[in-house]
C-alpha cells in the first residue's frame, strides 16, 4: 500500500540513465568560486581578504543574521579574489574566488564526538556552524527550521527521501550506499526536535533505498518508512505531509504550523558529518544526467567547482547541448554558461538535447482544466494565468497565487504550452512590490 | 372624454413632479467651485496621471483645494499660465520634460547571453536567471514601456532598443515606472547632451559587456564638474540649476555613452555606424587641436622664458625667475 496526495502529474522519469552509478569523488577543482549567498537569506559576510591562505572548511564568508549560515572554504589554497561572479541563478553576486596549493588540508575542526553524548543544543549549534543549509533545492538555513517558536511544538520529523524531480537519483543513490549515515542524521535532528515519531517518506521506484533504509532503522524506536506512490511533486513538503500524515499546512504557513518539520536525505548526511566530525558542508552529491551528456553519473563534488567539471566528468555532452540545467527539469534553472560554480543547492546537472526542448510559442488557454486537476495545491492555474498574461492584478485577488508553489505541474499539463509557472512568478513579484509599496505610503503616513 | 382623463393625470404627475425637482434644485443643490469647471475646460484631458492624481478633474479639484499648479506636463508653460490666471495665483516657469531611455546598448552592442522563451514582458524576462542580456542594468526590449504609452512615442531599433521620440512624449512618465530596469528619466525638453547609459558595474565589466556603456572614466565630469556627476560607476547629467549642455563632454567620453542631439538626431545616434565613427573623428580632431594648443603654450613660454633669461644676462646679475613664468612652462 502506498500513500499519496491528490493531484499531480506523472512524467516521464528517466531515472535509469544514472540510478544505477555509484556515487563517485570529483577531483577537487583548480579554482574554486565560492559564492557568499548560497542560501534563503542574507547572504554572508566576507570573513577573508585578498591573498590569505585557507585550508579546507575555514569560514570564508559568516552568517549575517538569525536566517543566514556561514560559508566555508572547498579546498586548501589562496584566496585570489573577493568580487561578483555569476550565480547559478543568472545574477551577479559577490564570490570568494581560492586557487587551490594542491594540498587539500583540512582546517582544524572540533573533536571528533558520538551524536549521543551531544545535547540538543550543541548538535544545533554544530548545524549551523557547518553552513547546513536544506539540500533539496532550496536551501533554507537547516538551524532555523529547527527553532520551532516555542508555543509550538513539533511531533514528527519526516525524512524526504520522495525525490520526486525526473532524472535526479543523488539521493537514492546515498540511501542505498550510505544508509547509517542519513539515518544518523536524521534521528540527530530528532533529538534536536525533540520529536516523538520520525517517517521516512520513499517513493516506490527506488526499491533498494528502501530496502538499505528499512535495515538501517532496524527496531529503532518510533522510526518507520512510509512507501510513497510515484507520483511528482510527491517530495514537496506540503504533499509529503498530506501524504503521510493527512495534514494540511495552513496558507502562508510552514509545516511547523501543523506540528511538522521536514528535513531532505542529503541535509541528514550532512548532519552527521557536521555533528559527528564537525565538518562544514563543502561537498554534496550532484546528478550529471540527460540524453545530452556521454554516461550519466552521480558526483560527489565540492561547492564552487564550474559545471563544466562536472559535464567533463560524466564524459563530456552528447552531441549539441540544448539546454543545461541544474536542478531537475521541473524545478531547475537553465543557464547560459559552463563556466558557472556550483553552490550547495545544486542536486543535478541536466543536460537536455535540442529535440527534447519545449516549443518556445504558446496559445490562449482553451479552458480544458488539466491544469486545475494536475495543480496539487488545488489552485486554478487556468484563471490565474490568464488574468497574469493581461496583468488584471485585481482580478487575482482570492485566487491565491501566493501559495503556488512553482512545482510546474499545470504548465507541464498544458496543451496550449503556456508557460503558467512564469505568469504566477511575474504575479508574485508584482504583489512584494505593492507591499513594499503600501509599506512605503504606510511610513510616509506615519511620519 | 376616456381620452382626457389620463392626459389630464398624466400632466398632473408631471407637473407635480416637475415643481418636487425645482425646488430640489433650489434646495438640495451642490455648490461647486465655478472654477474647477473652468479648469477642467483647459487641463489637455489627458488623463495621464503625471500631475499625480486621478485624471484632470482629480487634479481640477486639487487645484482649487490650493496644490502645486505646475504638475500637469502634457500641457506645458500654456496651460500653467491660464491656471494661473484662473486661480489668480502667480504663473510659474514649467520646463517641459521628455522621457529619456538611458541606455544605448541593443544588441548588436550589448550582446545577449541567453535566449529568453517565456511571456513577452521585461519584467518577467529579468525574473528568469537574471535576464537575457549580459549587462544587467540594459534595455531588455521587450516593450513594458511601450505597452503603457498612450500616444506611441516609444519606438525600437532595430536591435531591440527602446527610445522614446521627443515630439511624440507627452511626459506623463508612465514609462518610467514600467520599466524594470528603471532606465528611463524625465529630463528637460531644451537639453542635448544626455549620458546613455545606467549601469553601475566597475569600468571593466561594463566595457566587457557593451561597447558603448559608461566606464566611470571621469572624464565628463573633469571638463565640467557642474553639469555632470560619476556616482556609483556610473556618469550622469546634472539637469538642475547650474548644469548646462557641454558638448565637449560627448567629445572626451571615450566609449562614446554620451549623446550631443546638436550632431545627431536620436535614431541615426542609435542605429547608424558611421555616427559613431563620425564621432571618432571628432574626438580625434580634438585631442589633436588640444595637443596643438598644449604645444603652442609650452613653446610660447618657453620662448618667454628665454627673453628674460637673455634679457637678465644683458642687465648684469641674474635675477630669480618669476614663478608665473615658470609654471606656464611646464
Amino acid at each position: 500500500m502506498s500513500v499519496s496526495f491528490k493531484g499531480g502529474i506523472h512524467p516521464d522519469y528517466e531515472k535509469e540513465l544514472s540510478s544505477g552509478a555509484a556515487i563517485e569523488d570529483l577531483p577537487p577543482p583548480e579554482r574554486a568560486v565560492v559564492h557568499l549567498s548560497q542560501h534563503i537569506g542574507a547572504p554572508a559576510k566576507a570573513a577573508v581578504k585578498k591573498k590569505q591562505q585557507v585550508q579546507k572548511g575555514e569560514v570564508l564568508g559568516e552568517a549575517a543574521g538569525f536566517v543566514s549560515v556561514p560559508v566555508h572554504a572547498p579546498i586548501s589554497g589562496k584566496v585570489v579574489e573577493i568580487a561578483l561572479h555569476l550565480h547559478p541563478f543568472g545574477s551577479l553576486q559577490e564570490a570568494v574566488v581560492i586557487e587551490s596549493d594542491g594540498e587539500d588540508q583540512w582546517c582544524e575542526l572540533p573533536p571528533e564526538t558520538r551524536p549521543e553524548s551531544l545535547s540538543a543544543d550543541e548538535i544545533k549549534d554544530r548545524i549551523r556552524d557547518a553552513g547546513i543549509v536544506g539540500l533539496g533545492g532550496a536551501a533554507f538555513p537547516t538551524h532555523v527550521k529547527l527553532s520551532p517558536p516555542p508555543d509550538k511544538t513539533i511531533d514528527t520529523i519526516l525524512l524526504n527521501a520522495a525525490e520526486c524531480e525526473p532524472y535526479l537519483t543523488a539521493d537514492d543513490r546515498l540511501m542505498q550506499e550510505e544508509p547509517e549515515r542519513v539515518l544518523s542524521g536524521f534521528l540527530a535532528l530528532r533529538k534536536v526536535l525533540g520529536a516523538k515519531d520520525a517517517v521516512i517518506g520513499i517513493e516506490e521506484n527506488k526499491p533498494e533505498a528502501m530496502g538499505a533504509m528499512e535495515k538501517a532503522v532496524g527496531k529503532v524506536d518510533g522510526v518507520r518508512v512510509a512507501r510513497l506512490h510515484v507520483k511528482y511533486p510527491q517530495g514537496g513538503e506540503k504533499q509529503l505531509i498530506d501524504a503521510i500524515l493527512g495534514r494540511e499546512v495552513p496558507t502562508g504557513g510552514l509545516p511547523m504550523d501543523c506540528g511538522v518539520v521536514v528535513q531532505n536525505v542529503a541535509t541528514c548526511a550532512a548532519v552527521d558529518d557536521a555533528v559527528r566530525f564537525g565538518r562544514p558542508l563543502i561537498s554534496r552529491v550532484t546528478t550529471v544526467t540527460g540524453q545530452g551528456v556521454a554516461s550519466p553519473v552521480n558526483l560527489r563534488g565540492r561547492v564552487g567547482t564550474p559545471v563544466q567539471a562536472f559535464i567533463d566528468a560524466a564524459g563530456g555532452f552528447r552531441g549539441n547541448p540544448g539546454r543545461v540545467v541544474l536542478g531537475g527539469p521541473m524545478m531547475g534553472g537553465a543557464i547560459h554558461t559552463t563556466d558557472t560554480p556550483v553552490i550547495k543547492s545544486t542536486g543535478g546537472v541536466l543536460v537536455l538535447t535540442p529535440e527534447e526542448l519545449p516549443p518556445a510559442e504558446f496559445d490562449a488557454c482553451i479552458r480544458c482544466g488539466r491544469c486545475v486537476r494536475a495543480c496539487p495545491i488545488h489552485l486554478c492555474p487556468n484563471e490565474m494565468g490568464n488574468y497574469c498574461e493581461v496583468e488584471m492584478w485585481d482580478q487575482l485577488e482570492g485566487l491565491n497565487v501566493g501559495d503556488c508553489i512553482e512545482c510546474g505541474c499545470c504548465a507541464f499539463s498544458c496543451p496550449a504550452n503556456r508557460p503558467l509557472v512564469q505568469f504566477f512568478r511575474y504575479a508574485k513579484l508584482w504583489i512584494r512590490q505593492q507591499a513594499a509599496l503600501a509599506k512605503a505610503a504606510q511610513s510616509q503616513d506615519d511620519n | 372624454m376616456s381620452l382626457i382623463l389620463p392626459i389630464l393625470v398624466l400632466s398632473g404627475i408631471g407637473a407635480v413632479m416637475g415643481a418636487g425637482l425645482a425646488v430640489a434644485a433650489k434646495f438640495l443643490s451642490v455648490e461647486e467651485d465655478p472654477r474647477v469647471e473652468a479648469l477642467m475646460e483647459i487641463l489637455p484631458s489627458a488623463n495621464c496621471g503625471a500631475c499625480g492624481y486621478p485624471g484632470c478633474s482629480g487634479y481640477a479639484k486639487e487645484l482649487v483645494a490650493g496644490v502645486d499648479i505646475g504638475l500637469c506636463s502634457p500641457g506645458g508653460s500654456d496651460t500653467v499660465a491660464k491656471i494661473a490666471d484662473i486661480l489668480g495665483v502667480e504663473a510659474v516657469a514649467l520646463v517641459p520634460k521628455v522621457a529619456l531611455v538611458r541606455c544605448a546598448g541593443g544588441r548588436n552592442l550589448a550582446p545577449d547571453r541567453s535566449i529568453y522563451v517565456g511571456p513577452s514582458s521585461c519584467k518577467a524576462a529579468v525574473l528568469v536567471g537574471a535576464g537575457p542580456k549580459e549587462c544587467r542594468w540594459g534595455c531588455v526590449g521587450l516593450g513594458d514601456c511601450a505597452e503603457v504609452c498612450e500616444d506611441d512615442a516609444v519606438d525600437f531599433t532595430e536591435d531591440g532598443l527602446a527610445f522614446v521620440r521627443a515630439d511624440l512624449c507627452i511626459a506623463c512618465a508612465r514609462c518610467v515606472k514600467a520599466c524594470p530596469r528603471d532606465l528611463i528619466q524625465m529630463v528637460p525638453a531644451d537639453r542635448k547632451v544626455h549620458v546613455l547609459c545606467s549601469s553601475q558595474d566597475p569600468g571593466k565589466n561594463t566595457k566587457a559587456v557593451c561597447q558603448v556603456g559608461c566606464i566611470a572614466c571621469k572624464l565628463c565630469a573633469r571638463r565640467d564638474k557642474a553639469s555632470f556627476v560619476v556616482e556609483n560607476n556610473s556618469a550622469s547629467v546634472l539637469y538642475e540649476e547650474g548644469s548646462k549642455d557641454t558638448p565637449v563632454a560627448a567629445l572626451v567620453c571615450t566609449p562614446g555613452a554620451i549623446w550631443d542631439a546638436n550632431e545627431d538626431d536620436l535614431v541615426s545616434w542609435l542605429t547608424d555606424p558611421a555616427r559613431r565613427e563620425a564621432l571618432k573623428e571628432r574626438q580625434a580632431e580634438l585631442k589633436a587641436r588640444e595637443r596643438a594648443e598644449r604645444a603652442a603654450k609650452k613653446k610660447a613660454a618657453a620662448a618667454a622664458k628665454k627673453a628674460k633669461a637673455d634679457k637678465a644676462d644683458e642687465s648684469g646679475p641674474a635675477e630669480p625667475a618669476e614663478p608665473g613664468t615658470q609654471k606656464g612652462g611646464q
